[in-house]
């Protein structure tokens, strides 16, 4: 039944009528469709996993979850019969919001890091049916996030009083073209920035693009106020223009914006392949002396050690795919972060007095952060580099290991929190201070060390794989449920004085003995990645006769 | 003059804030192998994607085939053939389909393609190996592969980049006999090449870049009476200023692994 409605539906696409709509675009529809048969068979036999719209059974988890939830979700609002046109916009809005971070990330990764870009840069393709057949997964993402989403609560919303008998096709159209509208319009976006920024500096560009909703939202507070003053300053002119001449108005310029900005993705796209793609090539970079290399040299393993420390720390700085996963959560981390060491600074009682402090929340905060950067360390630009630790002698990669569990520990766990002493001191007097920032470093270090345990193999040396970033969201809630459990214990246990300066140092200990369990099966999980890539792929035997 | 089926003038390309191109000119007639020499670093590779419509050139005039670059990119793209000094291929594609890959995306007709895909192969050793992917292949059966793909459209300009790179004896030869060949057939080859005696071999005309100047252009042996030298190595290494200085470099590096 599935494999003849795909049938029809690729015999519609491919038909003459849809190869015109296409030519209208500026599409050659016979090289779109050898794109897109080649890019599904790069994705089909795993060389081509970097988009998720190509990964059906990611996305297809990922919507089950939203699905789930949904008809929770539904379920509730329904039986709180709340108004038709407020549940209507809270889905929408959820929607959007969920569609917003994964099409700005998944349309920057397949414009601005076009790889397979580089095999395909001297073929006779123009750029609207190369970036043509490379969005053409976006429309994937968005079906199946709005399907996932919205299916359940089209339903449900019937059951709502003021609900018409067509609610299911309103709700579910309304959802529809919200996300394609959203889809266009990042893609509109990314091709004003390639109007825009020189190619060299488009990477650097989309990441600042992709950060911006999320910014904006976290300082809503500082700019909703001026926005709200500047747009009632203007309501006065614009009061004798209809309504439906400035919504005509609005919607010709964005309109034109997006169109605009899409016309320029097919101008000569493939000419900035070879620029984009090697940006970073002809940047110099700085040698300074560095303090905490020396310090992981002296006291984490030599310097075996320190090759570990400096490689995960100047990658985690240089590499696309790394810094772009992160873009996705780190911003919420930070903000979560410093409202709550705000919190901490500016009201909150010591952590070991009765009652609730905001600062029993900060070692999980900083917690699960690490264990987001873990799971995102594994995966990599040049994943193909990581040959050169085949060659490395055995006894090394202990001690490389060690460095880079130092690269995360110090600069992310350790260092922050010394900083913050000071302010804990003033605020809860040594004493406390001391012992929270005792507890909470040995809490981190435990969260960091269960994080590494989920590295697999060399850090940087996997291709991207969306389909385990679903998983991944599934293995974030859980451990999410068990941080609130263990903030649940850690109250109780810090309403004795006593109690906590007999089981911090207990805590440290475990931390201690955890740290290096998980250091030793990181270690392995090398030897053991190493060992399956030299045997089984040759594609690294073609990178070191390269 | 035949008629010139490349024209460079005044070339310049900039990445970032450095030159890499500084206002090079030259012309490429129908029929002619020409060398391209120059130290690493020096702009050949540069100058044969803007000739191919990979790079945009930041200034100066690039025709190939009668057509302007950058505007006309992909109908140059229909003319060329292009083999990459480091060859981005899809691993996971069979040798065979990578050259259907090609040949579709330069609209060669089905059954003209598979008896091109067919002859290649049977030629150049690859027919039992067809059906296997790439990342299982060695880098001289890539090599083949990546020469094969940029011939099966039968373009009028072929850039050779390194293409002897990895190839083996018999495989070198067939390459030297094959570029000899397309010459012959009216076909223009830019050869890109570090190996000095294939390109004194096989070359008409020598262009030899350094430091993103073009410091000499002409036949072998113009190029060997202008310098009052006897091999091409012996003209390449006084035009880039090298004599002496490696032997003295290898030296220093050798006594430092001693320390």
């Amino acid at each position: 039944m599935n494999s003849l409605f795909k049938q029809i539906v690729d015999r519609c696409l491919r038909s003459p009528e849809f190869s015109k709509v296409l030519t209208s675009f500026g599409i050659d529809p016979k090289r779109y469709w050898i794109l897109m048969d080649l890019f599904a068979k790069l994705s089909q036999r795993e060389e081509m996993q970097g988009q998720l719209g190509r990964q059906t059974a990611a996305l297809r988890v990922s919507a089950g979850l939203f699905f789930i939830a949904s008809i929770v979700g539904s379920a509730f609002m329904v039986a709180l019969q709340i108004p038709m046109r407020a549940f209507i916009l809270i889905y929408l809005s959820f929607t959007l919001f969920i569609l917003l971070g994964i099409l700005l990330s998944e349309t920057a990764n397949s414009l601005v890091n076009p790889v397979e870009g580089l095999a395909l840069a001297h073929q006779p393709i123009n750029g609207a049916t190369y970036t043509g057949a490379k969005l053409s997964h976006l429309l994937l993402i968005v079906l199946y996030f709005v399907g996932g989403l919205n299916l359940a609560p089209s339903v449900a919303g019937v059951f709502l009083r003021e609900a018409p008998w067509f609610y299911p096709i309103l709700h579910f159209g309304v959802a529809l073209s919200g996300g394609l509208l959203l889809a266009l319009s990042c893609c509109g976006v990314f091709g004003w920035l390639m109007r825009i920024v020189p190619a060299r500096r488009l990477k650097a560009a989309t990441q600042f693009v992709q950060a911006v909703p999320f910014v904006l939202l976290m300082t809503r507070r500082a700019w909703l106020p001026a926005g709200r003053a500047a747009l009632q300053s203007i309501q006065g002119p614009l009061q004798f223009v209809p309504r439906w001449a400035l919504i005509a108005m609005a919607a010709g310029v964005i309109g034109t914006t997006v169109i605009v900005g899409l016309r320029s993705l097919s101008a000569d796209y493939l000419i900035r392949v070879s620029t984009m793609v090697h940006s970073g090539s002809h940047r110099k970079t700085k040698i300074r002396a560095s303090i905490l290399g020396d310090l992981v040299r002296r006291f984490f393993g030599g310097q075996a050690g320190r090759a570990g420390f400096d490689y995960t720390r100047r990658m985690m700085m240089r590499d696309w795919q790394f810094r772009r996963q992160l873009l996705s959560i780190i911003p919420l981390f930070i903000f979560i972060g410093a409202g709550l060491v705000n919190a901490i600074v500016s009201e909150s009682p010591s952590p070991f007095a009765a009652g609730f402090s905001p600062a029993h929340l900060l070692p999980h905060i900083i917690g699960m952060a690490m264990l987001a950067m873990c799971q995102f360390l594994q995966y990599g630009t040049d994943y193909k580099g990581i040959w050169l630790f085949l060659v490395v002698p055995d006894r090394a990669l202990s001690r490389f290991a060690q460095g880079v569990h130092a690269s995360l520990w110090l600069p992310f766990v350790v260092i922050p929190q010394l900083l913050m002493t000071g302010l804990f001191i003033w605020r809860w007097g040594i004493a406390d201070a001391a012992l929270f920032v005792i507890y909470s470093v040995a809490t981190v270090s435990i969260y960091l060390a269960v994080g590494l345990r989920s590295v697999e193999g060399v850090p940087f040396g996997k291709q991207p794989n969306p389909g385990r970033a679903a998983g991944m969201q599934f293995g974030m809630f859980l451990t999410l449920l068990l941080a609130a459990v263990a903030v649940g214990i850690q109250w109780l246990i810090f309403r004795s004085h006593l109690v906590v300066e007999v089981l911090i140092p207990l805590i440290g200990v475990a931390g201690y003995l955890f740290t290096r369990h998980s250091i030793n099966t990181f270690e392995v999980s090398i030897r053991h990645n190493l060992a399956l890539e030299s045997g089984a792929s040759k594609l690294l035997y073609t990178e070191m006769e390269g | 003059m035949s008629e010139a089926i490349v024209h460079v003038e005044n070339l310049v390309f900039r990445y970032g804030g450095t030159e890499v191109l500084h206002s090079i000119s030259f012309t490429l007639a129908k029929g002619q192998i020409v060398g391209l020499l120059g130290p690493n670093g020096a702009g050949k590779s540069t100058t044969i994607k803007i000739l191919s419509g990979i790079l945009s050139q930041s200034s100066g005039h690039v025709a190939v085939c009668g057509l302007s670059l950058p505007e006309s990119a992909v109908s140059v793209k229909e003319r060329i053939g292009y083999v990459p000094e480091a060859g981005g291929m899809f691993e996971s594609l069979s040798g065979q389909e990578f050259l259907e890959l090609s040949g579709r995306l330069h609209n060669v007709e089905e059954t003209t393609l598979q008896a091109r895909i067919k002859g290649f192969l049977e030629r150049f050793d690859l027919a039992k190996d067809r059906l296997r992917q790439l990342e299982a292949y060695s880098k001289g059966m890539r090599q083949k592969i990546l020469i094969g793909a940029a011939l099966l459209h039968n373009p009028q300009l072929i850039l050779l980049d390194e293409p002897l790179t990895g190839l083996d004896v018999d495989a070198q030869i067939m390459v030297k006999d094959l570029i000899a060949a397309l010459a012959a057939d009216g076909k223009t080859i830019l050869y890109s090449s570090h190996v000095l005696e294939v390109v004194e071999r096989i070359c008409d005309r020598i262009l030899i870049i350094h430091k993103g100047d073009l410091i000499a252009d002409g036949s072998i042996e113009s190029l060997r009476q202008s310098t009052q030298k006897s091999t091409l190595e012996d003209v390449f290494r006084q035009l880039t200023h090298k004599e002496g200085t490696q032997a003295a470099d290898m030296t220093g590096i050798v006594e430092r692994l001693r320390k």
